[in-house]
């Protein structure tokens, strides 16, 4: 057990598999916009995922294989409606805890003054069950409950992905996947953009729209699939770039 | 082989497995699968969740519910089973469930609820064993949070001698059976079942022959795993230290 410690201490990536004990070092668990993937147990700090750890100077990352969602404030989601709340409405956005959208923030973004009325606001006049809608987590409450917003006052995120979003394709990913599909400062992501014409659409919660030609899709998905094979490869991003240059000369031949 | 070693009805030596093999992610449309084959036990496993739990008012304000359902195909056992849920599968689902609960972190999810289907394809003895090793790979493969694995073995007693890994007749025929799962790392018994009588002594060399066999069967789970990742990537799980950064 210690020589495989000693082992793992040595090396600048190894693979875990949960209950794995893994070397102490400072700041632990700060990886990943602090999600933890480590756990304090009588035996020490063991990891909780299975994934890859990967010693930075910060102290150990662990890209995990698979995570269940854990909804963070300010995140952009996409999500589709299931329910109608007194209030609001109730949407899936594939999270461990269920997401709520108040209906005055419809209100607010419509540009409306009043105050929601329960007895004169129609809420399936707004959205239907299966709509999909994207927006931002504005807060967290006491239950965990990832609380929706319309309205975001600071975020990147263009206005037109904020509300009811309507002839979209749809691709569904791991949420592990989406800091690997946008890659390191935006760099995979800014590439892609430039190379696919059309609206691509990033929801942190691992969903991801495109609307534009159907060939133009086949060609998104097929580059995400390749991203999502090799997550944990190095030097992804120029495969995906020669991935990228040599399709769209393939596919400029073919149309010419 | 000499008569004066003690030779099993299937030929296997006292603490000798039977062939195994665990493979991770079988199955396309659950979050999490596996499947173990154990001698001739068949079992996959698949999970889904965490998800909204319902009805509403079951679900635990401050953690997860698990719902496990451990299942035997019609065609599993030598006769026809019914594929109405016995008494046995019952209580074996709960068992299961019990197992699985000390490892999973279910604080992490509160309202919510993780299902756990495990089908018994082919039954030869020491399923509920089988199905808590397959099932905690197919929760790891999930990406639920674990605290440890849960692996399980059995061990018992056949014509007077303690035995590792029951087969069906062993089971059938032998005189006592210890069931147990555990959690390797922690160092925790999560299952310990006994049917039939064993002294101190032998119950003692029983559970650590099971415990032995628990972890053989623990470095397979790992092996499925980080398969999965190799598959992925050029990182070798024993690399040298000369690995390239991402």
């Amino acid at each position: 057990m210690e020589s495989q410690e000693e082992r793992d201490t040595n090396k600048k990536m190894w693979i875990v598999t949960p209950g794995e004990k893994v070397p102490k070092r400072p700041r632990y668990g700060e990886a990943n916009s602090g999600e933890t993937y480590f756990v304090k147990t009588p035996i020490g700090y063991v990891a909780t995922h299975l994934g890859v750890i990967k010693k930075t100077g910060r102290g150990l990352d662990l890209i995990p294989y698979k995570n269940v969602y854990t909804p963070r404030r300010g995140d952009y989601v996409v999500g589709v409606v299931t329910a109608y709340a007194p209030n609001g409405w109730i949407v899936d956005i594939g999270a461990s805890t269920k997401a709520f959208l108040a209906a005055q923030e419809l209100i607010r973004r419509q540009g409306g003054e009043r105050r929601f009325d329960p007895k004169t606001y129609d809420l399936t006049q707004q959205f239907s069950i299966g709509d999909l809608i994207g927006a931002v987590i504005y807060d967290i409450n006491a239950q965990s409950h990832a609380i929706l917003s319309l309205n975001p006052e600071k975020t990147t995120v263009s206005p037109r992905h904020i509300g009811k979003l309507n002839g979209y394709f749809v691709i569904k990913v791991h949420t592990t996947k989406i800091p690997r599909i946008i890659g390191k400062k935006g760099s995979m992501i800014k590439m892609i953009k430039e190379n696919i014409d059309g609206d691509i659409v990033i929801g942190q919660n691992g969903v991801i729209l495109f609307k534009g030609d159907y060939e133009k899709y086949l060609l998104l998905k097929k580059i995400i699939n390749t991203i999502i094979s090799r997550t944990f490869a190095p030097g992804l991003t120029g495969k995906i770039a020669s991935m990228l240059g040599t399709t769209l000369e393939n596919g400029e031949n073919d149309t010419s | 082989m000499s008569k004066e070693e003690f030779i099993r009805v299937d030929g296997r030596k006292p603490d000798e497995l039977r062939k195994y093999s665990i493979n991770a992610g079988i199955l396309k449309n659950a979050d999490g699968s596996a499947e173990i084959r154990l001698g001739k036990n068949w079992i996959v496993v698949g999970v889904y969740g965490p998800k909204e739990h319902f009805p509403k008012f079951e679900a635990l304000q401050d953690r997860a519910i698990i719902n496990c359902r451990y299942h035997m195909a019609p065609y599993s056992t030598t006769e026809r089973k019914s594929p109405k849920p016995s008494r046995r599968e019952i209580e074996l689902s709960k068992v299961i469930r019990t197992a699985l609960e000390q490892a999973v972190i279910l604080e992490k999810f509160p309202e919510m609820s993780i299902d756990i289907f495990i089908e018994v394809l082919q039954a030869e003895g020491s399923t509920r064993v089988a199905s808590i090793t397959a099932a905690s790979v197919a929760l790891a493969e999930a990406g639920i949070p674990l605290r440890d694995m849960v692996v399980g073995c059995s061990a018992g007693k056949v014509s007077g001698k303690i035995v590792v890994d029951v087969g069906e007749e062993e089971d059938k025929e032998g005189e006592a059976d210890l069931p147990i799962a555990i959690m390797p790392n922690l160092k925790r018994v999560v299952l310990l079942q006994m049917d039939g009588k064993l002294t101190h002594e032998e119950f003692k060399e029983a559970f650590e022959k099971a415990l032995a066999g628990a972890l053989e069967l623990y470095e397979e789970q790992k092996r499925a795993l980080k398969g999965l990742i190799e598959k992925m990537s050029e990182i070798p799980s024993e690399g040298d230290g000369n690995e390239q950064g991402v």
